[in-house]
């Protein structure tokens, strides 16, 4: 039997902390309001502006009042203490996770917030009356409470952004997957790191398969794979960089496919670090196009037949008529027999536009008298118009090697432009310049000119300097084909030209070159993608 | 000396073109007999022209065909073959069918004289 003094002794010490409690109690509530604002004052300032947006600082200043309540009411009762403050810390993590607040400044918050509760017991002057044994577990409540928050708030921070990420793995590993597209990555070296689910159904191989493959650009016939490996080349070179190709590659069973692949290079991306390829397959697309070629061969074909016979009896007369004396007649026919001239070339250059595509245009190649070539054409297109006079400057002659009828073709196609876009000003003036290396010719008019932001864009196919709406005319194939006649001579075309001053478009092509076969180009042009 | 006609032997699809062409000849002097496709080679064994102007495209015949068959044969192998066609690979298709030379549609009338007269001239 413990003796009443010995009772006493203790019961002192617990009364006294009980009364001590209830002291600090009072006193944190009483200034909570005040406390709050202290700690958030001394964040701001430390911070360097307020760290909560404005239109939340009300619901988290609320929150911490609850916290300091929470404390005062639980300063003995540690069990329950503790877990009301990890409900407290789950709220205080979930509402800044939702607010987008990072966990520095949640954190950061309570520990002004504690800082805030010592300071305010230490200055009030009940501490000086108070054992250090009180003191102690008092700040023992504190810390420990506080840890507790602390603790809380980290792991549902981490809890909820590991559940994010995922939730957004499986989103994305959901949209590759189920992808029309096949996408693959491969290291630098063309080996396959990863083949996504959709391969199997484009290529036939399934993606462990496909991995296994030492060299994927084996599946590339022949014909396509210097260019597709060369154009690999060029996209290394250019960290970030995109490349379009058109190509095919051998299926599982045995047969080609046509496929168009996008390939971006994000070597240089931590979270890639390969280069990303995309592709799918277009044999309905080829396919389409082939019956378009074929049928615009057959138009073509149809369209010519007609004009053969018109020409052939327009030329008949003309030369009936010069017999029985009757000029103006033969004249009038000999016009006309010029705009048929023109009807063909427009019907060619569409069959010609088509053809460049597929790589089918073809040359032959002959030496000819460049002057003789340049001559026909101005006297031919001389007739085509009588409001413009066209006037020769021709250096001395040479002897080239080419397609005359195509080098022809471009000369007809700048005096057409340059009779077409100057409907004011009449002249329009050949000028040819000749040397060791080569023949430049250069078609000058003074008509409608084109605006210097509109210059890179004119060899293109489809470019027309107005709208579909203006009155000039044409199929807006003509430079295309020009340009692709001249590269194909190794050769090159330019303009120079300012809007309302008239242009002067030139080519030059070099004396020593080979017209040689072309293959079929897998880069995808520029119209393609727009039109996409 | 009584000068002889040459004899020409053209066939196409479009009478158009085939009236035109023999307007062109015959004004030039040539005796012209014009044919459908379907029946050139028979014609031509028979009627034994001094030269033949075949268009390739014709409604389900491939000139080409005709030009190398007869080319083949004995009896008509002599005869000078000019393909006319709107193809644009003209030059290379009658070169490929062993033609003796070719036209390209729409030709200028001169064309079909000066080639008729060099292949009729040897």
């Amino acid at each position: 039997m413990k003796p009443i003094i010995q009772d006493q002794t203790h019961a002192q010490p617990q009364k006294e902390q009980h009364k001590f409690f209830l002291l600090i109690k009072m006193l944190l509530r009483g200034h909570a309001e005040e406390i709050q604002k202290f700690a958030s004052l001394h964040h701001a300032r430390r911070a360097g502006r307020e760290p909560i947006p404005v239109k939340h600082i009300e619901k988290y200043h609320r929150i911490n009042i609850r916290i300091i309540h929470a404390l005062t009411s639980h300063l003995r009762d540690r069990k329950k203490g503790t877990a009301i403050f990890k409900i407290l810390g789950e709220h205080l993590a979930e509402e800044a996770l939702k607010d987008g607040l990072t966990i520095e400044k949640i954190i950061d918050g309570t520990i002004y917030q504690k800082q805030a509760i010592w300071k305010k017991v230490e200055a009030s002057c009940t501490l000086n009356k108070i054992s250090s044994r009180d003191i102690h577990a008092f700040s023992q409540a504190l810390e420990n409470y506080y840890d507790v928050l602390v603790s809380k708030i980290a792991f549902t921070y981490h809890h909820r952004l590991t559940e994010e990420s995922m939730r957004s793995n499986e989103r994305f590993r959901a949209l590759i997957e189920q992808s029309t597209d096949a996408i693959a990555l491969v290291s630098q070296k063309g080996k396959v790191l990863y083949a996504s689910p959709t391969t199997k159904s484009l290529m036939g191989y399934s993606p462990d398969e496909f991995l296994k493959l030492n060299n994927p650009f084996e599946l590339v016939p022949e014909d396509d794979r210097k260019q597709v490996t060369q154009l690999f080349a060029k996209l290394l070179k250019n960290p970030g960089s995109t490349e379009r190709a058109v190509y095919r590659v051998l299926h599982k069973n045995g047969k080609h496919i046509w496929i168009e692949s996008t390939m971006t290079n994000l070597i240089e991306n931590p979270n890639v670090g390969a280069v990303v390829l995309n592709y799918h397959d277009i044999s309905l697309r080829k396919q389409l196009e082939t019956q378009k070629d074929d049928f615009i061969s057959i138009a073509t074909h149809e369209l010519k037949t007609p004009v053969t016979s018109i020409k052939a009896y327009g030329q008949i007369l003309q030369h009936r008529f010069r017999k029985v004396g009757n000029d103006e007649a033969a004249i009038m026919l000999m016009k006309m027999d010029a705009q048929l001239n023109k009807l063909n070339g427009l019907i060619r250059d569409l069959l010609d536009a088509t053809r460049i595509d597929a790589g089918k245009l073809q040359f032959q190649e002959r030496i000819f008298d460049f002057n003789e070539l340049v001559n026909d054409i101005v006297g031919e297109m001389q007739l085509t118009t009588t409001k413009h006079a066209i006037v020769k400057k021709l250096d001395s002659t040479q002897m080239v090697s080419g397609d005359r009828d195509r080098i022809g073709q471009v000369i007809t196609n700048l005096l057409s432009n340059a009779i077409k876009y100057s409907p004011y000003d009449k002249r329009i003036i050949v000028e040819t310049s000749t040397n060791k290396k080569g023949v430049t010719l250069s078609v000058r008019d003074f008509g409608v000119g084109i605006p210097k932001n509109k210059q890179s864009q004119v060899f293109e196919r489809f470019f027309r300097v107005g709208d579909a709406a203006d009155t000039f005319g044409g199929l807006g194939l003509g430079l295309f084909i020009s340009s692709e006649i001249v590269k194909r001579h190794s050769g090159h075309m330019w303009v120079e030209s300012s809007k309302g001053k008239g242009s002067v478009f030139c080519f030059t092509i070099p004396l020593k070159h080979h017209v040689g076969k072309k293959y079929r180009s897998v880069i995808v042009p520029r119209y393609v993608i727009q039109h996409a | 000396m009584h000068n002889i006609k040459k004899k020409i032997l053209v066939t196409d699809d479009d009478p158009a073109i085939l009236e035109v062409i023999t307007m062109i000849l015959e004004d030039a002097g040539y005796e012209v007999k014009t044919i459908d496709n379907r029946n050139t080679e028979k014609y031509a064994e028979e009627y034994l022209p001094d030269a033949i102007l075949l268009d390739i495209w014709m409604g389900g015949v491939d000139g080409r065909n005709i030009c190398k068959k007869l080319k083949s044969k004995k009896n008509t192998a002599h005869i000078p073959i000019v393909i006319i066609s709107a193809n644009k690979d003209t030059e290379m298709i009658a070169k490929a069918a062993g033609a003796d030379g070719y036209i390209k549609k729409p030709f200028e009338l001169n064309d079909i004289l000066v080639l008729v007269k060099k292949i009729t001239t040897t």
